[in-house]
């Protein structure tokens, strides 16, 4: 997705729910490429990633 | 409208049973009131960020006039008429909570007054003395946990060790950390981009973080950049209690109906 224009650029951070965190951590999950991708994309572009509490406690 | 105005504090007391005059201030107390005047003029500024004070002292009974940019002591009679009109210091931030709470300690030890004001129109005058009690409630803030993200821009010190994190957006924290811990690292952390794992007093009122009050619980080597290693090494942590999760079976049943 780098180089290309996603609509990231006005973004000045995420806020990450549970979901994306299983994703992410689960290779087998349908959705796990998805959630690395974007995973990726937003470290490569600088986008500050927020977790809240209610999330790490799910 | 001139482009400076001067912030006034006056110190009433007595000398030997005579109103006290500038010959009497000594130099430690000057020292000590330059330090609170400049932290109540430019609380988010350092020494070196900030415009030029010039000072000037006067008899009646001494009469400290501090003359700096107008914008400077506009927002010095605004913290004084707040200050003022509610009797409390407790919304302030802590910087120029400090620095009130300098001058009320030493007014009810030295047996001095102060008074506050500038030579705006309409300017307040803030009274401190023996009878006044400007001094923070101790509920106003609380220990506190907190990680910080950010880039090391010194790090040592030869009495008080310590690491400055310069965090975006907020300045620089500066965290107490032991000799033997900044010692003990192999690796130079002098400009690269950490996480903190701090202890510090966070203000109820204001949220904000005292940033002196830091104290280093852990470093934590922070890198934003991709890595399929360390991603792959979650991963495998992870497995042992993914491996037969469903995760939208798993959000249904922790969240319930909530936000069904």
């Amino acid at each position: 997705m780098s180089g290309v224009r996603t609509g990231l650029e006005t973004i000045t951070g995420v806020l990450l729910d549970t979901s994306f965190i299983i994703r992410l951590l689960k290779v087998d999950d349908p959705l796990h490429p998805n959630a690395k991708a974007w995973f990726k994309e937003l470290l490569d572009r600088g986008v500050p990633m927020y977790l809240s509490t209610v999330a790490v406690a799910e | 409208m001139e482009r400076t105005a001067t912030f006034e504090v006056v110190v009433s007391g007595t000398k030997g049973g005579q109103p006290m005059m500038p010959e009497d201030f000594d130099i430690k107390a000057l020292r000590e009131l330059l330090t609170e005047v400049e932290v109540l003029l430019f609380p988010g500024s350092s020494s070196r960020d900030r415009p030029v004070i010039s000072y000037e002292v006067q008899p009646g009974s001494v009469r400290n006039l501090f003359r700096t940019g107008v914008q400077a002591v506009a927002q010095t009679s605004a913290v004084l008429a707040l200050v003022a009109s509610s009797g409390t210091i407790d919304m302030l931030e802590p910087r120029t909570a400090r620095a009130l709470e300098a001058m009320q300690r030493w007014a009810q030890e030295g047996d001095v007054a102060f008074a506050l004001r500038t030579s705006l129109p309409g300017s307040p005058e803030l009274i401190i003395d023996r009878t006044t009690h400007y001094l923070r409630t101790e509920a106003v803030s609380v220990e506190t946990e907190l990680y910080l993200y950010g880039r090391v821009v010194d790090a040592g010190g030869k009495e008080r060790s310590n690491i400055h994190l310069q965090v975006e957006g907020q300045g620089i924290h500066v965290i107490d950390a032991s000799k033997e811990f900044l010692e003990g690292l192999d690796k130079n952390i002098l400009y690269h981009r950490m996480g903190v794992r701090a202890m510090g007093r966070q203000n109820l009122q204001t949220g904000e973080i005292e940033k002196n009050s830091l104290k280093l619980l852990e470093l934590i080597d922070y890198d934003e950049h991709f890595e399929e290693a360390y991603l792959k090494r979650l991963q495998a942590k992870a497995r042992g209690w993914l491996k037969d999760t469903d995760p939208d079976q798993y959000l249904n049943d922790v969240r319930g109906t909530y936000g069904s």
